[in-house]
């Protein structure tokens, strides 16, 4: 008989991704990787596999239970394609050997892009610089990891795979707390669920230099400046609903997790669009405020608790996962889609040996948004390079004009780099 | 490098309008580090099946509308229900298609419907040309021992995929002992016939003991996984 296959339960964020998502809404991201030179293909394929058993959290597939969706260790080979323009796009397992990332080269840029149910964005970056790592090694470089990348031999730890959201949950009463529905934008859809996307590449000394200058964070600075393009690409339109901008939080800041799995939370920044502030500073130091208020410990907790408490009902539980489906879509399509109206994430500074960071040029992340929320920001530095990516479903440009003109009005200069945004 | 003056973006490509406004680029000198690729240009895709499945779906609805208003039409005339015997094919065939020839399901899981569709179709029928039972006493239970028999030497053809598909042969078993159960317990089927019950529990309890022997271990575990609460 064949080999018997571990098998890992889903982490509580992770539970709602498989069940909501399609080709319009594929909840995949994307961590790019740049080097100094073109990728040999043979190698990265030898990198790959080796990484891949290395991470064994990554290396699953995932099957249907009669209670849950669970993962299950995938044996099959990874694949490695070219990239073919389309970023984020939904991933059909089964044409991918099973596995639920994706990993796309074209000439110096190693992609991986990841389905959500797998892990976050810091997850995910380990995994891509570990990639990394192999392949420049397998290329021949020696480097010493200096503790900042997973080499491919070292051994896992149970610690790596854990369900974090379990062990906060308690079973004390949490506060509930309403969330209002959020301005929705609007515009041309791309056929065929294309995302279009820019990449901006700016001087991140300069990008501080301007953070500091208003005494904020890069991430208030950036939200700051998503609000006011909103604000300006609205033009003179009135707003029903509050913009509210999604953050997600990575948690293992807060406790002391090595977990690649899932592990954040997540917090809005709401602002009225009606206002008539049109100052950067004005609305970067209600950003600063807001931020502050919201990136309160005990609230994140306890909307972690929230979730992961109607997993752990009973009824829920015992209920079949088909049934699971039904009421898991038609709560998310009524209620998850319409609290959002621009989703941002921020990947942070990616820390590598110098020996490796030598070979690299920039990093690159992209989010996915969705026909609810068409537009999204994410960012993420490396060296002296702060990318900036922007990607929408729809064809109307207001807001990325908007943001640059701010750029422009902060004196920033960027690079940009953008895949076909006239695809009909 | 190539720049845009209201965007202060630049361009490593030779791209002659800016990505964000629009705008004519000009050239302009700029020191940057960053290696740009750009990204492939998307092929044009053309998707003629679903020209072809919309031609066919429009013209089984045609035929199927069209059988029916003649059979009401002519219904005192010709009392009986013959276009159920145009439309049952039909929707079976586009069934068929949809459940075998397309769906990405493995076999075991496609033979499995296919044994529930007919099953279901057989009782029906049954059902309509008056009801004598023979549909659960006989062909039901036939259709499931064949299966019973077959399916698991498939699948033990190929024992490295053998766990997946312990939910289908585990499936195969529920439906022998529930067609069983009906047998025993209802009067749905020919009075005093039993002996057709009992082969097909026989055959998924003979189904389970065998997959319990061969494969232990992979049975056990496989289940554990299905029904983990």
């Amino acid at each position: 008989m064949a080999k018997l296959r571990k098998f890992y339960d889903l982490d509580n964020a992770a539970k709602i991704f498989p069940v909501v998502a399609n080709e319009s809404r594929s909840y995949m991201f994307r961590v790019s990787v740049i080097f100094k030179q073109p990728i040999d293909l043979d190698i990265l394929q030898n990198a790959l596999n080796r990484t891949t058993k290395r991470f064994k959290h990554l290396s699953v597939r995932l099957r249907k239970g009669l209670f849950w969706y669970f993962f299950e260790e995938n044996l099959k080979t990874p694949i490695i394609k070219q990239e073919d323009g389309q970023i984020n796009q939904f991933l059909v397992f089964k044409e991918n050997n099973d596995y639920l990332f994706r990993t796309l080269y074209f000439k110096e840029r190693l992609s991986v892009e990841f389905f959500h149910a797998l892990t976050d964005g810091k997850g995910a970056l380990e995994f891509v610089n570990s990639l990394a790592y192999e392949y420049l090694s397998l290329q021949g470089h020696t480097i010493d990891p200096e503790g900042l990348v997973i080499r491919a031999d070292a051994v896992a730890t149970y610690q790596e795979v854990e369900d974090e959201f379990r062990k906060l949950y308690h079973k004390k009463k949490v506060p509930k707390i309403f969330e209002p529905r959020a301005h929705r934008i609007r515009g041309t859809f791309f056929a065929d669920n294309y995302n279009a996307v820019t990449h901006a590449y700016i001087d991140l000394s300069k990008i501080k230099a301007v953070a500091k200058q208003y005494n904020v964070t890069i991430n208030e600075l950036m939200i700051g400046m998503i609000i006011l393009a909103l604000k300006k690409s609205g033009k003179l339109q009135t707003y029903k609903q509050l913009a509210r901008i999604f953050i997600p939080v990575n948690m293992r800041q807060y406790y002391p997790s090595v977990t690649l799995r899932n592990f954040a939370s997540y917090v809005r920044i709401n602002y009225d669009l009606n206002q008539d502030e049109t100052q950067l500073e004005h609305i970067l130091n209600y950003v600063k405020d807001a931020m502050h208020k919201e990136l309160n410990l005990e609230d994140m907790v306890n909307s972690i608790i929230t979730n992961v408490r109607y997993e752990q009902n009973p009824f829920l539980r015992m209920t079949p996962l088909g049934i699971k489906i039904i009421a898991m879509r038609s709560v998310y399509g009524k209620i998850g889609n319409s609290l959002n109206t621009f989703d941002t994430s921020n990947l942070g500074l990616v820390k590598l040996p110098k020996a490796m960071a030598e070979h690299i040029s920039h990093y690159s992340f992209v989010i996915v948004p969705n026909n609810y929320t068409p537009k999204a920001m994410s960012f993420v530095s490396f060296g002296n390079v702060f990318t900036i990516s922007f990607v929408s479903k729809i064809i109307e440009r207001d807001f990325e004009v908007e943001f640059f003109e701010i750029l422009k009005q902060l004196d920033i200069e960027s690079q940009v780099e953008a895949n076909g945004w006239e695809v009909k | 490098m190539q720049n845009c003056k209201k965007c202060n973006a630049y361009y490593y490509k030779k791209e002659s309008t800016c990505t964000v406004c629009g705008r004519p680029l000009v050239e302009k000198t700029f020191d940057s580090q960053v290696i740009t690729q750009g990204y492939p240009i998307i092929p044009a895709q053309e998707n003629n099946s679903k020209f072809v499945s919309k031609v066919f779906g429009i013209f089984s609805i045609g035929i199927a509308i069209i059988s029916a208003v003649i059979n009401f039409a002519t219904y005192n005339d010709n009392p009986t229900l013959w276009s159920l015997v145009v439309i049952g094919p039909i929707a079976y065939a586009w069934i068929l298609l949809a459940q075998v020839i397309i769906a990405k399901h493995n076999y075991p899981t496609k033979v499995n419907r296919q044994v529930i569709i007919l099953s279901l179709i057989i009782i029906l029928v049954d059902a309509l040309t008056v009801y004598k039972a023979w549909s659960l006493t006989y062909v039901i239970p036939a259709l499931l021992v064949t299966t019973t028999v077959i399916l698991p030497i498939v699948v033990a053809s190929k024992p490295s995929t053998y766990y997946l598909h312990v939910r289908s042969l585990f499936l195969l078993i529920i439906l022998d002992l529930l067609v069983a159960i009906i047998g025993f317990t209802t009067p749905f089927m020919e009075p005093g016939i039993t002996w057709t019950s009992m082969v097909v529990a026989t055959s998924g309890i003979l189904l389970l003991i065998t997959m319990f022997t061969f494969a232990r271990k992979d049975t056990w575990i496989e289940l554990i996984k299905i029904f983990r609460i």
